[in-house]
């Protein structure tokens, strides 16, 4: 009964591929991100210990209680399942025009990595990231 | 490129355990990705430095978190007056909104790191029988002050301060967070079970909060940190109506639109607004600030006025008003613009406030009321009113201080003197720098900016090295009046214990302890 237990247990979850870089530094610092199908996008970036600095990220833990989690979907915006809510429009107004871009720009902690994001590239903003 | 493309994928991946045909998931990097990060700002350094921090609130906390990060031979201190960490993490957000006390997981990884981070609670700073900041600069290579606002600002009218019923949004918080400061009479000043009507004046995200609190199913709140005690007098209380007073218009509301939409989703709850204070609100210059060419902001304002012109049920005149406040069911939210309190009517308790109806003058940006002429009064009845008109900071002692904005002289975060010369070594951070506005991410920031110049003065070795001890620190507060028993992190972990366990047998995150007396004794226990 063991055996077919352990046996049962899955050994490979779906993983997607997408590129992140920081903004304005795509030439430099692009990096390939592995990500577990179902994690939002905010945990996948917090977790990844490749991306340094990445302090002013997700503060309210994906409430939408702030907007720190807003990154810019440069390709494989349409593939996102999650469509705006009318919550997350409501952070939105929150950022100025510089930060929100209209078909762009989405809040991290809403979105959920699926197989249709692969190959999404995704930038976060500057403002992200802690400055020194 | 294949080979730039394979030499980085190298990297990436060398240090993750291997897995048949190369899938890498999410949970092969570190979860405990907070520590052992390094900033690539480090600063090494042989000399030895010492930080004190007053006040382990949000600022006082990312300043003490960014030094620790960033620099290599270093203690920092932080001083609280209150036996708990957290300022008004956990004395001013709502208890409906416990997304924002996140911040408290981030305050256990730096406070567990006792060899270079030590909490002293319960500690008073300044006169009054605390810590001279001279006796702190003796110790520390540097002083950052943190302790954000105390205070509130006042209406400035006539009986403000003796007729009962009148509180700032300050002490509603304070209370119904369960505030250790006590400084909220409830029997006689609160005494919610007496108020039908409450006049709020001052619209900003504070007083959204503070309407929730009285609104809201008292029970959609209880599994979270409200104290109790706030919970059994909340279930008395019968709130038939709120009047949320702006002395602008509407175009100028401070409230964002997530907090007026959380309001008007409230069961059983219609809000209001009037038919001319809308259309007043909309001069040109006002709806030149809605234009998105104006600011970067103006297509959130915009969708924010919409929301209140949409979602308001729009009421033609002051009899109309009153028809509405007076139906006995359902609770009425109303949205008032352009008034000004001039006036408290009552004898003992207040019984109602006489507003001077305003217009807007000014340009785009920068839209000033102005009283009408002839004068118009329009009296509005509660029994409870909220000065929800801002925070205040105080002065410390040895400290310049700007008695206007009451906030404390600085260049990006470097204190300076009563001559505008910044003073190596002395800091502040938080409100009592900028100003009592902005939550959480905009306090990081300003830390970080904080951080931006004491990181130039260690760079540029103007700030004295320091070896001050545990011990010296110990001495230097209890040989202060005021200090009696120090609560360190420790301590704070045996009371938070206590309030989670307590809470937890209560279907509740956590039952704060209310007074200060019983936070010592559990401290104190071993």
């Amino acid at each position: 009964m063991k055996a077919i237990q352990y046996l049962a247990q899955p050994r490979f979850t779906r993983s997607v591929t997408f590129t992140v870089y920081r903004q304005n530094r795509q030439q430099e610092e692009s990096l390939q991100v592995n990500a577990e199908e179902g994690k939002t996008l905010m945990d996948v970036l917090s977790e990844c210990k490749q991306i340094k600095e990445l302090d002013e990220f997700g503060l309210c833990g994906g409430e939408l209680s702030c907007h720190t989690c807003r990154v810019h979907i440069r390709q494989g915006y349409a593939k996102i399942g999650q469509k705006p809510t009318v919550e997350e429009e409501d952070c939105f107004s929150l950022l100025g025009r510089v930060d929100y871009i209209e078909g762009v720009t989405r809040m991290a902690c809403q979105i959920k990595v699926s197989k249709e994001m692969e190959g999404a590239v995704i930038e976060i903003p500057d403002e992200a990231f802690t400055q020194l | 490129m294949l080979q730039t493309f394979l030499r980085s994928k190298q990297s990436l991946t060398h240090h993750l355990p291997s897995r048949p045909f190369g899938f890498f998931v999410a949970q092969d990097y570190n979860p405990d990705f907070k520590s052992c990060l390094e900033s690539q700002h480090l600063i090494k350094s042989d000399k030895d430095y010492r930080f004190a921090v007053v006040g382990c609130g949000p600022a006082g906390f990312y300043c003490a978190k960014q030094i620790l990060k960033n620099v290599a031979n270093v203690r920092v201190d932080i001083f609280d007056r209150n036996p708990h960490p957290f300022g008004l993490v956990r004395t001013g957000v709502a208890p409906d909104h416990p997304e924002m006390k996140k911040i408290e997981k981030d305050y256990e990884e730096v406070l567990k790191d006792t060899e270079r981070c030590q909490f002293y609670g319960n500690v008073w700073i300044g006169a009054n029988g605390g810590v001279s900041i001279s006796k702190l600069k003796e110790l520390y290579s540097g002083v950052i002050l943190a302790y954000g606002a105390t205070s509130e600002r006042d209406l400035g009218l006539p009986s403000e301060k003796s007729l009962l019923g009148i509180l700032s949004s300050r002490q509603m918080a304070s209370w119904y967070n369960g505030s250790l400061d006590k400084d909220v009479l409830y029997d006689q000043d609160l005494a919610l079970e007496q108020v039908k009507n409450v006049v709020i004046v001052g619209n900003g995200n504070v007083a959204m909060d503070i309407s929730r609190v009285l609104m809201k199913d008292p029970e959609k709140m209880a599994p979270h940190d409200i104290p109790t005690p706030v919970l059994e007098h909340l279930r008395k209380t019968r709130i038939n109506s709120i009047s949320l007073v702006g002395r602008r218009g509407a175009v100028q509301s401070a409230f964002t639109i997530k907090e007026i939409r959380e309001i008007s989703r409230i069961p059983d709850l219609t809000m209001y607004a009037l038919k001319q204070e809308l259309l007043d609100s909309f001069t040109e210059a006002s709806e030149r600030e809605q234009h998105p060419d104006f600011s970067v902001h103006a297509r959130g304002i915009q969708r924010r006025t919409e929301f209140i012109k949409q979602t308001s049920v729009i009421l033609e005149n002051e009899e109309q008003v009153r028809e509405v406040v007076e139906r006995k069911e359902g609770r009425k939210f109303i949205l008032r613009y352009l008034n000004k309190p001039v006036e408290l009517l009552g004898e003992q308790r207040v019984k109602g406030v006489k507003f001077e109806r305003m217009r807007l003058e000014g340009s785009a940006g920068d839209q000033r009321a102005v009283a009408v002429e002839p004068k118009q009064v329009t009296t509005m009845d509660c029994e409870l009113l909220i000065k929800s008109i801002g925070y205040k900071s105080q002065p410390i002692e040895g400290i310049t201080f700007n008695t206007k904005t009451h906030t404390v002289p600085n260049l990006m975060g470097c204190v300076l003197n009563d001559k505008d010369e910044p003073q190596p070594g002395l800091y502040v951070a938080g409100w009592l720098k900028r100003g009592p506005s902005g939550i959480i991410d905009a306090t990081l920031r300003d830390s970080v900016e904080t951080f931006r110049i004491i990181k130039h003065h260690l760079d540029n070795e103007m700030l004295p090295e320091k070896h001050t001890k545990p011990e010296d620190v110990q001495k230097a507060i209890l040989e202060n009046a005021a200090n009696h028993q120090v609560v360190d992190y420790g301590d704070w972990q045996k009371i938070d214990a206590v309030e989670r366990q307590e809470g937890s047998s209560r279907g509740k995150s956590r039952e704060k302890i209310l007074h200060k007396e019983e936070m010592l004794s559990i401290s104190k226990k071993v």
